[in-house]
């Protein structure tokens, strides 16, 4: 008995080490991340900068800064952070739900095709020459469409395992919409439609504004509230359907309830941001190595590492190279090569 | 009645495995099922536990129609402990247990500090607590066996089934668990497990069920159930039933080591 209690002390020695690391590593980076991407850009900012303007919107007085300076970081630079952070979270969030829900590690939000409906949906709205923000508006809508078709066909089919056949549902209405988009891009003017077409599917936030910003927050915290209340149901699904019935959880009603939750919050971003790739797949896999699959500790730990990603990833966007690259060109470059070394170098089990 | 089970009907879609199968478990009892492979064990298992709906016939708890239960309110009554479990994830063990919990706070909530002591307690209770804090999935499959009864006896039940719970153990974890299985029956859980084996049958058994192609063949006692005539209808096979002195029974085969006599 001795020895047991011995062992049991040992053991959480290393364990409390790695577990402070890995509660404030999060935070450290993401604040990193912020403060990186205001330094960097047209008008570098510092954070006394910010802090100095923030006070004096705040107050309503007239500061010291040169006014175009103070107007291209409160209406552009901003908003253009604060979005970063909300995809980067929605989507790390979204994925972390996902692959715990699916019980699949490869499992991305986009996996029941939020982002094909969106495309599909913008696609369709700009063909019909509409304004931006319906554009945005015809995102949402269709990626959400899109998972409400993949649910509705997935309760046609009674199988036995309800979450695998409503993953092949969501694989097959997504690769349907591919088509009906890639159908679109036929009948889209070459000059004036294309180019939109093309550069929105690539996934960018490129001229996002406070009203993007606005719009897209509150059904990405509502998601978030959802998977924050059931952080510990959670855990209990992701043991399998069978299992988890048989430990008192109506499977059926959270699946409905974490599925909507998880595409609020993606639908959200695909509408602000284009369809950004790999955040989803590759950060809650990270956030898994450092705090394990607690969902309780897993959900926080991807939401502050996915922010601190795609606000970096933004950054370099508007930094590097001459002109502005997509924002879901840089995810995928840096992603891709990132997960196959994950793959590479990772222990036994997620 | 703890549990009864009245003219069941039990399979896969309107496929169906077994025919009019009855039993009952009083508290403090434990019901044996015996059967070869492929004769029902899991799918009856899985019907009484409303994982499958019963094509015919009741499952009574404490005489009230349990198939209407919440999920919830059954699992605060029933437990299941699973053959394999086949974790995708690595869980720490001690958050394995705790999950036995869930049905025990809202659906909104987490498990507290006292659902924590008593994870830890159960963990204790089948002599685990020094794997609280390692990986699941990285424990051997004797060793998963018996977290996962820990995490049913989290769930505070009243009635415990368990599919086939000697498969993965040692020869000591599995007298280990016997004893420890008759110990919770005399203290007033209600059991029911499926074994292959006849001898912990005859060693813990309050009543005994032979499957056969979904059928209960026979029921009753051990000593009426594991015989030499039911067991060779049962699985086709030749064996002989000893006193080995002090009321207890066992079950060899008729086969001889070598030509040497006096083995069976």
């Amino acid at each position: 008995m001795t020895t047991s209690l011995e062992q049991a002390v040992e053991g959480t020695q290393p364990r409390r080490h790695r577990d402070l690391i890995g509660r404030l590593l999060p935070w450290i980076l993401l604040a990193a991340a912020v403060g990186l991407s205001f330094r960097f850009g047209k008008y570098p900012v510092s954070l006394a900068d910010l802090w100095a303007l923030g006070s004096d919107r705040l107050n309503g007085r007239q500061g010291g800064m040169d006014p175009v300076a103070a107007q291209v970081i409160w209406n552009i630079r901003l908003p253009r952070v604060l979005a970063s952070v909300l995809v980067g979270a929605a989507l790390s969030g979204a994925g972390a739900a996902f692959q715990g829900l699916f019980r699949n590690p490869l499992v991305s939000p986009d996996i029941l095709g939020v982002s094909a409906g969106a495309g599909a949906g913008a696609v369709f709205a700009i063909l019909l020459g509409l304004p931006v923000y319906a554009i945005e508006g015809a995102a949402f809508a269709g990626g959400l469409a899109a998972v409400a078709a993949a649910w509705a066909i997935s309760t046609c089919l009674r199988r036995r395992d309800p979450a695998l056949v409503l993953v092949l549902a969501g694989i097959c209405l997504d690769k349907l919409l591919l088509a009906v988009t890639s159908l679109m891009k036929l009948y889209a003017d070459p000059y004036s439609q294309l180019p939109t077409i093309t550069y929105w599917l690539m996934g960018g936030l490129n001229g996002t504004g406070w009203a993007d910003v606005l719009a897209a927050m509150p059904p990405v915290l509502m998601g978030l509230l959802v998977l924050v209340l059931l952080r510990w149901q959670m855990n209990v699904i992701s043991l399998g359907e069978e299992e988890a019935r048989s430990l008192g959880v109506d499977t059926g009603r959270l699946r409905g309830l974490m599925v909507l939750a998880a595409t609020l919050m993606t639908a959200a971003s695909v509408a602000l941001a284009g369809p950004v790739g790999w955040v989803g797949l590759v950060v809650p896999h990270i956030a898994r190595m450092l705090v394990g699959p607690d969902f309780r500790r897993l959900l926080p730990t991807s939401l502050l590492l996915g922010a601190g990603f795609v606000t970096v990833m933004d950054c370099l966007a508007r930094v590097a190279g001459i002109i502005e690259l997509p924002l879901g060109l840089y995810t995928a470059v840096v992603g891709a090569p990132f997960f196959l070394w994950l793959l590479a170098s990772a222990r036994r089990g997620w | 009645m703890l549990l009864d089970v009245r003219d069941l009907d039990f399979g896969h879609g309107k496929r169906a495995v077994g025919r009019a199968l009855s039993l009952s478990v009083d508290a403090g009892q434990v019901l044996c099922l015996l059967g070869p492979n492929g004769s029902g064990k899991t799918t009856l298992f899985r019907t009484i536990l409303g994982l499958l709906p019963a094509l015919a016939g009741d499952i009574l708890i404490d005489g009230d129609i349990a198939q209407g239960w919440s999920r919830r309110r059954f699992a605060r009554t029933v437990a299941f402990v699973p053959q394999s479990h086949g974790s995708f994830f690595a869980f720490a063990v001690e958050d394995v247990v705790l999950m036995g919990r869930t049905s025990r706070f809202g659906t909104f909530a987490s498990p507290s500090a006292r659902d924590r002591d008593l994870a830890r307690h159960c963990l204790d209770l089948v002599g685990y607590a020094h794997l609280a804090e390692r990986a699941f999935p990285e424990l051997s499959g004797g060793e998963q066996q018996m977290v996962l009864i820990a995490r049913a006896l989290a769930q505070e039940p009243r009635l415990l089934i368990m599919d086939e719970p000697t498969a993965n153990l040692d020869f000591g974890n599995r007298v280990r668990l016997l004893g420890e299985i008759r110990r919770l029956a005399d203290r007033g859980l209600g059991v029911v497990l499926s074994t292959h084996d006849p001898d912990h049958a005859l060693q813990i058994a309050d009543q005994v069920v032979l499957l056969h192609r979904g059928q209960a063949i026979v029921a009753g006692s051990p000593g009426a159930v594991v015989t030499a005539a039911s067991l060779r209808r049962g699985y086709g096979v030749e064996v002989a039933i000893l006193d080995a002195g002090e009321g207890r029974r066992v079950c060899v085969s008729t086969i001889r080591p070598g030509d040497r006599d006096g083995a069976a």
